[in-house]
Protein backbone atom coordinates (compact mmCIF):
# COMPACT_ATOMS: atom_id res chain seq x y z
CA UNK A 1 0.00 0.00 0.00
CA UNK A 2 1.35 3.52 -0.60
CA UNK A 3 1.66 5.49 1.93
CA UNK A 4 1.25 9.35 2.35
CA UNK A 5 5.22 10.26 1.61
CA UNK A 6 5.52 8.09 -1.30
CA UNK A 7 2.28 9.34 -2.63
CA UNK A 8 3.43 13.08 -2.73
CA UNK A 9 6.68 11.82 -4.36
CA UNK A 10 4.98 10.09 -7.14
CA UNK A 11 2.66 13.62 -7.96
CA UNK A 12 5.41 15.68 -7.47
CA UNK A 13 7.84 12.95 -9.92
CA UNK A 14 4.88 13.75 -12.41
CA UNK A 15 4.71 17.34 -11.79
CA UNK A 16 7.89 17.22 -12.97
CA UNK A 17 8.00 15.13 -15.66
CA UNK A 18 5.09 17.46 -17.21
CA UNK A 19 7.66 20.50 -17.01
CA UNK A 20 10.80 18.87 -19.04
CA UNK A 21 9.62 20.07 -22.40
CA UNK A 22 11.57 20.40 -25.38
CA UNK A 23 9.82 22.21 -28.48
CA UNK A 24 12.39 22.42 -30.38
CA UNK A 25 13.24 18.73 -30.47
CA UNK A 26 9.49 17.87 -30.24
CA UNK A 27 9.15 19.93 -33.45
CA UNK A 28 11.40 18.77 -35.63
CA UNK A 29 10.74 15.19 -34.71
CA UNK A 30 7.17 15.55 -35.40
CA UNK A 31 7.94 17.55 -39.20
CA UNK A 32 10.62 15.00 -39.72
CA UNK A 33 8.44 11.68 -39.16
CA UNK A 34 5.56 13.79 -41.45
CA UNK A 35 8.26 14.11 -44.27
CA UNK A 36 9.00 10.71 -44.23
CA UNK A 37 5.25 9.47 -44.38
CA UNK A 38 4.77 11.93 -47.04
CA UNK A 39 7.54 10.38 -48.78
CA UNK A 40 6.15 6.92 -49.10
CA UNK A 41 6.76 5.53 -52.35
CA UNK A 42 3.86 4.87 -54.63
CA UNK A 43 4.35 0.82 -54.19
CA UNK A 44 4.59 0.53 -50.58
CA UNK A 45 1.48 2.56 -50.67
CA UNK A 46 0.24 0.17 -52.59
CA UNK A 47 0.94 -2.83 -50.69
CA UNK A 48 -0.59 -1.34 -47.71
CA UNK A 49 -3.96 -0.68 -49.49
CA UNK A 50 -4.38 -4.21 -50.77
CA UNK A 51 -2.86 -5.15 -47.02
CA UNK A 52 -5.86 -3.16 -46.04
CA UNK A 53 -8.54 -4.76 -48.28
CA UNK A 54 -7.19 -8.33 -47.29
CA UNK A 55 -7.19 -7.84 -43.57
CA UNK A 56 -11.33 -6.42 -44.17
CA UNK A 57 -11.91 -9.52 -46.39
CA UNK A 58 -10.23 -12.12 -43.81
CA UNK A 59 -12.16 -10.22 -40.96
CA UNK A 60 -15.07 -11.63 -42.44
CA UNK A 61 -14.57 -14.95 -42.62
CA UNK A 62 -13.29 -16.99 -39.59
CA UNK A 63 -10.83 -20.04 -40.15
CA UNK A 64 -12.25 -23.31 -39.62
CA UNK A 65 -11.14 -24.48 -36.75
CA UNK A 66 -9.70 -28.18 -37.45
CA UNK A 67 -9.51 -30.66 -34.27
CA UNK A 68 -6.51 -32.19 -35.02
CA UNK A 69 -4.48 -28.85 -36.21
CA UNK A 70 -3.54 -28.56 -32.04
CA UNK A 71 -2.08 -32.00 -32.27
CA UNK A 72 -0.09 -31.90 -35.92
CA UNK A 73 1.24 -28.69 -34.42
CA UNK A 74 2.43 -30.69 -30.73
CA UNK A 75 3.89 -33.05 -33.23
CA UNK A 76 5.94 -30.95 -35.92
CA UNK A 77 7.64 -28.75 -32.59
CA UNK A 78 8.48 -32.13 -31.22
CA UNK A 79 10.07 -32.91 -33.90
CA UNK A 80 11.95 -29.55 -33.90
CA UNK A 81 12.46 -30.83 -30.75
CA UNK A 82 14.60 -33.96 -31.49
CA UNK A 83 16.55 -32.24 -34.34
CA UNK A 84 17.86 -29.59 -32.21
CA UNK A 85 18.29 -31.72 -29.13
CA UNK A 86 21.36 -33.59 -30.26
CA UNK A 87 23.09 -30.61 -31.24
CA UNK A 88 22.61 -29.57 -27.61
CA UNK A 89 25.23 -31.63 -26.06
CA UNK A 90 28.09 -30.72 -23.85
CA UNK A 91 30.50 -31.96 -26.34
CA UNK A 92 29.22 -29.77 -28.95
CA UNK A 93 31.27 -26.56 -30.13
CA UNK A 94 29.81 -23.71 -28.15
CA UNK A 95 29.05 -20.40 -30.04
CA UNK A 96 31.60 -18.51 -28.40
CA UNK A 97 34.54 -20.13 -26.79
CA UNK A 98 35.72 -17.24 -24.82
CA UNK A 99 32.52 -15.87 -23.08
CA UNK A 100 30.23 -19.32 -23.11
CA UNK A 101 30.46 -22.80 -21.86
CA UNK A 102 28.88 -25.55 -23.25
CA UNK A 103 26.35 -25.61 -20.70
CA UNK A 104 25.42 -22.11 -20.91
CA UNK A 105 25.07 -22.68 -24.79
CA UNK A 106 22.67 -26.01 -23.91
CA UNK A 107 20.73 -23.73 -21.17
CA UNK A 108 19.87 -20.76 -24.09
CA UNK A 109 18.98 -23.52 -25.86
CA UNK A 110 16.86 -24.98 -23.74
CA UNK A 111 15.07 -21.36 -22.93
CA UNK A 112 14.71 -20.54 -26.69
CA UNK A 113 12.99 -24.13 -27.67
CA UNK A 114 10.79 -23.30 -24.50
CA UNK A 115 10.08 -19.94 -26.07
CA UNK A 116 9.00 -21.90 -29.09
CA UNK A 117 6.64 -24.25 -26.94
CA UNK A 118 5.02 -21.63 -24.36
CA UNK A 119 1.55 -20.68 -24.74
CA UNK A 120 2.54 -17.52 -25.90
CA UNK A 121 3.27 -19.15 -29.81
CA UNK A 122 -0.79 -19.38 -29.52
CA UNK A 123 -1.00 -17.12 -32.26
CA UNK A 124 1.31 -19.42 -34.71
CA UNK A 125 -0.79 -21.91 -34.01
CA UNK A 126 -3.48 -19.76 -35.24
CA UNK A 127 -1.88 -19.28 -38.22
CA UNK A 128 -1.11 -22.56 -38.77
CA UNK A 129 -4.75 -22.96 -38.65
CA UNK A 130 -5.58 -20.58 -41.26
CA UNK A 131 -2.77 -21.43 -43.66
CA UNK A 132 -4.28 -24.79 -43.32
CA UNK A 133 -7.36 -23.93 -44.06
CA UNK A 134 -6.51 -21.64 -46.84
CA UNK A 135 -4.58 -24.15 -48.63
CA UNK A 136 -7.52 -26.41 -48.20
CA UNK A 137 -9.35 -23.54 -49.54
CA UNK A 138 -7.21 -23.17 -52.65
CA UNK A 139 -7.55 -27.63 -52.88
CA UNK A 140 -11.35 -26.83 -53.41
CA UNK A 141 -11.83 -24.06 -55.13
CA UNK A 142 -12.68 -24.87 -58.68
CA UNK A 143 -15.56 -23.29 -60.88
CA UNK A 144 -17.89 -26.46 -60.41
CA UNK A 145 -17.50 -26.58 -56.94
CA UNK A 146 -18.03 -24.13 -54.12
CA UNK A 147 -15.23 -23.61 -51.47
CA UNK A 148 -15.31 -25.07 -48.19
CA UNK A 149 -18.26 -23.58 -45.88
CA UNK A 150 -17.49 -22.72 -41.92
CA UNK A 151 -18.88 -25.99 -40.20
CA UNK B 1 -68.36 -16.10 -46.57
CA UNK B 2 -66.29 -16.00 -43.61
CA UNK B 3 -66.65 -20.16 -43.38
CA UNK B 4 -65.38 -20.32 -47.07
CA UNK B 5 -61.86 -18.60 -46.19
CA UNK B 6 -58.95 -20.79 -45.66
CA UNK B 7 -56.67 -19.16 -42.91
CA UNK B 8 -58.09 -17.10 -40.70
CA UNK B 9 -57.33 -13.06 -42.48
CA UNK B 10 -56.70 -11.77 -39.30
CA UNK B 11 -53.93 -14.68 -38.82
CA UNK B 12 -52.50 -14.25 -42.23
CA UNK B 13 -51.88 -10.17 -41.32
CA UNK B 14 -50.44 -10.60 -38.79
CA UNK B 15 -48.26 -13.22 -40.11
CA UNK B 16 -47.27 -10.85 -43.25
CA UNK B 17 -47.03 -7.85 -40.68
CA UNK B 18 -44.26 -10.08 -38.88
CA UNK B 19 -42.71 -11.05 -42.06
CA UNK B 20 -42.00 -7.73 -43.14
CA UNK B 21 -40.98 -6.28 -39.72
CA UNK B 22 -38.31 -9.06 -39.54
CA UNK B 23 -37.43 -8.16 -43.24
CA UNK B 24 -36.93 -4.33 -42.42
CA UNK B 25 -34.55 -5.30 -39.33
CA UNK B 26 -32.40 -7.00 -41.15
CA UNK B 27 -32.06 -5.06 -43.99
CA UNK B 28 -31.64 -1.63 -41.39
CA UNK B 29 -29.30 -4.12 -39.33
CA UNK B 30 -27.40 -5.11 -42.79
CA UNK B 31 -27.21 -1.44 -43.21
CA UNK B 32 -25.82 -0.23 -39.70
CA UNK B 33 -23.05 -3.07 -40.69
CA UNK B 34 -22.07 -1.73 -44.04
CA UNK B 35 -21.63 1.38 -42.64
CA UNK B 36 -19.89 0.27 -39.47
CA UNK B 37 -17.24 -1.36 -42.27
CA UNK B 38 -17.26 2.06 -44.10
CA UNK B 39 -16.08 3.34 -40.65
CA UNK B 40 -13.69 1.24 -39.72
CA UNK B 41 -12.02 0.90 -43.11
CA UNK B 42 -11.68 4.60 -43.41
CA UNK B 43 -10.29 4.86 -39.99
CA UNK B 44 -7.65 1.76 -41.17
CA UNK B 45 -6.77 4.12 -44.36
CA UNK B 46 -6.53 6.93 -42.15
CA UNK B 47 -3.55 5.40 -40.00
CA UNK B 48 -1.91 2.98 -42.20
CA UNK B 49 0.99 5.05 -43.59
CA UNK B 50 2.02 6.45 -40.15
CA UNK B 51 1.63 2.84 -38.68
CA UNK B 52 3.78 1.48 -41.22
CA UNK B 53 6.38 4.07 -40.76
CA UNK B 54 6.41 3.77 -36.67
CA UNK B 55 6.75 -0.34 -37.27
CA UNK B 56 9.51 -0.05 -39.87
CA UNK B 57 11.55 1.81 -37.66
CA UNK B 58 11.71 -1.18 -35.28
CA UNK B 59 11.58 -4.02 -37.06
CA UNK B 60 13.84 -2.28 -40.39
CA UNK B 61 12.29 -4.43 -42.55
CA UNK B 62 9.51 -3.17 -45.14
CA UNK B 63 8.03 -6.57 -44.95
CA UNK B 64 7.78 -7.20 -41.56
CA UNK B 65 6.08 -3.69 -41.07
CA UNK B 66 3.71 -4.56 -44.03
CA UNK B 67 2.89 -7.51 -41.98
CA UNK B 68 2.68 -6.22 -39.17
CA UNK B 69 -0.21 -3.33 -39.90
CA UNK B 70 -2.14 -6.20 -41.99
CA UNK B 71 -2.00 -8.27 -38.78
CA UNK B 72 -2.98 -5.64 -36.44
CA UNK B 73 -5.34 -4.57 -39.05
CA UNK B 74 -7.08 -7.38 -38.92
CA UNK B 75 -7.03 -7.91 -35.16
CA UNK B 76 -8.46 -5.05 -34.66
CA UNK B 77 -11.56 -5.45 -37.49
CA UNK B 78 -11.98 -9.16 -35.97
CA UNK B 79 -11.97 -8.62 -31.97
CA UNK B 80 -12.80 -4.88 -31.74
CA UNK B 81 -14.78 -4.02 -35.00
CA UNK B 82 -17.91 -3.85 -32.53
CA UNK B 83 -16.23 -1.18 -30.24
CA UNK B 84 -16.84 2.61 -30.31
CA UNK B 85 -14.60 4.04 -32.89
CA UNK B 86 -13.29 6.20 -30.24
CA UNK B 87 -11.24 3.51 -29.56
CA UNK B 88 -9.77 2.12 -32.27
CA UNK B 89 -6.79 4.18 -32.53
CA UNK B 90 -5.38 3.30 -29.02
CA UNK B 91 -6.37 -0.31 -29.56
CA UNK B 92 -4.67 -0.44 -33.21
CA UNK B 93 -1.53 0.35 -31.73
CA UNK B 94 -1.77 -1.59 -28.77
CA UNK B 95 -2.08 -4.22 -31.24
CA UNK B 96 0.44 -3.01 -33.28
CA UNK B 97 3.32 -2.52 -30.31
CA UNK B 98 2.55 -6.55 -29.38
CA UNK B 99 2.67 -7.64 -33.54
CA UNK B 100 5.93 -5.86 -33.57
CA UNK B 101 7.51 -7.40 -30.50
CA UNK B 102 6.20 -10.94 -32.09
CA UNK B 103 8.15 -10.04 -34.71
CA UNK B 104 11.50 -9.60 -32.80
CA UNK B 105 10.90 -12.10 -30.94
CA UNK B 106 10.61 -14.24 -33.37
CA UNK B 107 13.61 -13.12 -35.33
CA UNK B 108 15.82 -13.57 -32.24
CA UNK B 109 14.90 -17.17 -32.06
CA UNK B 110 15.07 -17.89 -35.92
CA UNK B 111 19.03 -16.14 -35.52
CA UNK B 112 19.63 -18.78 -32.33
CA UNK B 113 18.09 -21.79 -34.25
CA UNK B 114 20.19 -20.86 -37.49
CA UNK B 115 23.37 -20.76 -35.73
CA UNK B 116 22.60 -24.09 -34.44
CA UNK B 117 22.49 -25.82 -37.31
CA UNK B 118 25.42 -24.82 -39.82
CA UNK B 119 24.12 -25.27 -43.32
CA UNK B 120 20.92 -24.10 -43.24
CA UNK B 121 22.34 -20.05 -43.44
CA UNK B 122 22.30 -17.50 -41.18
CA UNK B 123 19.19 -15.49 -39.61
CA UNK B 124 18.17 -12.66 -41.49
CA UNK B 125 19.13 -9.43 -39.97
CA UNK B 126 18.03 -6.22 -41.57
CA UNK B 127 21.19 -4.41 -43.46
CA UNK B 128 21.83 -0.69 -42.49
CA UNK B 129 19.98 1.56 -43.53
CA UNK B 130 21.52 2.68 -47.12
CA UNK B 131 17.67 3.61 -47.97
CA UNK B 132 17.19 5.82 -45.97
CA UNK B 133 20.06 7.92 -46.39
CA UNK B 134 20.35 7.79 -50.63
CA UNK B 135 17.85 10.17 -52.25
CA UNK B 136 15.12 9.22 -54.51
CA UNK B 137 16.38 9.67 -57.84
CA UNK B 138 14.79 12.30 -59.48
CA UNK B 139 15.50 14.10 -56.13
CA UNK B 140 18.96 15.77 -55.92
CA UNK B 141 18.99 18.80 -54.02
CA UNK B 142 20.74 19.02 -51.17
CA UNK B 143 17.97 20.01 -48.75
CA UNK B 144 16.27 16.68 -49.71
CA UNK B 145 19.25 14.40 -49.06
CA UNK B 146 19.66 16.61 -45.96
CA UNK B 147 16.42 15.74 -44.74
CA UNK B 148 16.78 11.65 -45.69
CA UNK B 149 19.91 11.82 -43.59
CA UNK B 150 18.48 13.36 -40.59
CA UNK B 151 15.16 10.83 -40.81
CA UNK B 152 17.80 8.38 -40.65
CA UNK B 153 19.67 9.81 -37.41
CA UNK B 154 16.35 10.18 -36.09
CA UNK B 155 15.30 7.28 -36.30
CA UNK B 156 18.11 5.27 -35.06
CA UNK B 157 18.22 7.40 -32.09
CA UNK B 158 14.43 6.51 -31.40
CA UNK B 159 14.81 3.01 -32.08
CA UNK B 160 18.27 2.47 -29.70
CA UNK B 161 15.61 4.26 -26.79
CA UNK B 162 14.70 1.79 -24.23
CA UNK B 163 11.40 0.29 -24.99
CA UNK B 164 8.86 1.99 -22.89
CA UNK B 165 10.45 5.46 -23.96
CA UNK B 166 10.71 4.62 -27.57
CA UNK B 167 6.56 3.62 -27.24
CA UNK B 168 5.72 6.73 -25.61
CA UNK B 169 7.73 8.86 -27.79
CA UNK B 170 6.28 7.48 -31.22
CA UNK B 171 3.05 7.46 -29.90
CA UNK B 172 2.48 11.15 -28.64
CA UNK B 173 5.18 12.36 -30.96
CA UNK B 174 4.56 11.04 -34.32
CA UNK B 175 1.17 9.53 -34.07
CA UNK B 176 -0.16 12.86 -32.22
CA UNK B 177 -1.88 10.64 -29.21
CA UNK B 178 -2.78 12.54 -26.18
CA UNK B 179 -1.48 10.93 -22.78
CA UNK B 180 -4.98 9.15 -21.95
CA UNK B 181 -5.14 7.23 -25.48
CA UNK B 182 -1.04 7.11 -24.93
CA UNK B 183 -1.43 5.31 -21.79
CA UNK B 184 -4.57 3.44 -23.25
CA UNK B 185 -2.55 1.70 -25.79
CA UNK B 186 0.66 0.99 -23.85
CA UNK B 187 -1.61 -0.20 -20.91
CA UNK B 188 -0.24 1.96 -18.24
CA UNK B 189 -1.38 4.98 -16.35
CA UNK B 190 -1.20 8.57 -17.87
CA UNK B 191 1.41 9.60 -15.14
CA UNK B 192 3.75 6.68 -16.67
CA UNK B 193 3.17 8.21 -19.87
CA UNK B 194 4.53 11.71 -18.84
CA UNK B 195 7.22 10.28 -17.47
CA UNK B 196 8.57 7.62 -20.48
CA UNK B 197 8.13 10.42 -23.01
CA UNK B 198 9.98 13.32 -21.00
CA UNK B 199 12.77 11.02 -20.41
CA UNK B 200 12.56 10.22 -23.96
CA UNK B 201 12.85 13.43 -24.79
CA UNK B 202 16.16 14.00 -22.18
CA UNK B 203 17.82 10.77 -24.04
CA UNK B 204 17.02 12.29 -27.43
CA UNK B 205 18.70 15.25 -26.89
CA UNK B 206 21.88 14.37 -25.44
CA UNK B 207 21.95 11.63 -27.75
CA UNK B 208 21.04 14.02 -31.28
CA UNK B 209 23.03 16.76 -29.66
CA UNK B 210 22.61 20.58 -28.82
CA UNK B 211 22.62 21.39 -32.35
CA UNK B 212 19.66 19.11 -33.36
Amino acid sequence: MVNGNERVNGNAAERAAELVQDPALEARSKALFDASVAALDGSTRSRLNQARHAALKQAQQRPRTVWWMPALASAALAMLVALILPRMQPQQQPLDASSNTAEEVSLAAADDLTLLMNDENLDLLEEMEFYTWLAESDAFESPAQPGPTES
Amino acid sequence: MRDVLPLPFATLTTDCAQAQLHTAVEQCREGLVLERKGELERFLASVEQRAFRIARITLRDDDDALDAVQDSMLKLARRYGNHPSDEWRPLFYRILQNRVRDFQRRRQVRNRIFAWLPGLGQGEEPGPEIQDITPAPGSGTVDQLMASQAVAILETAVRELPLRQQQAFMLRNFEGMDVAQTANAMGCSEGSVKTHYSRAVHTLRARLGEAW
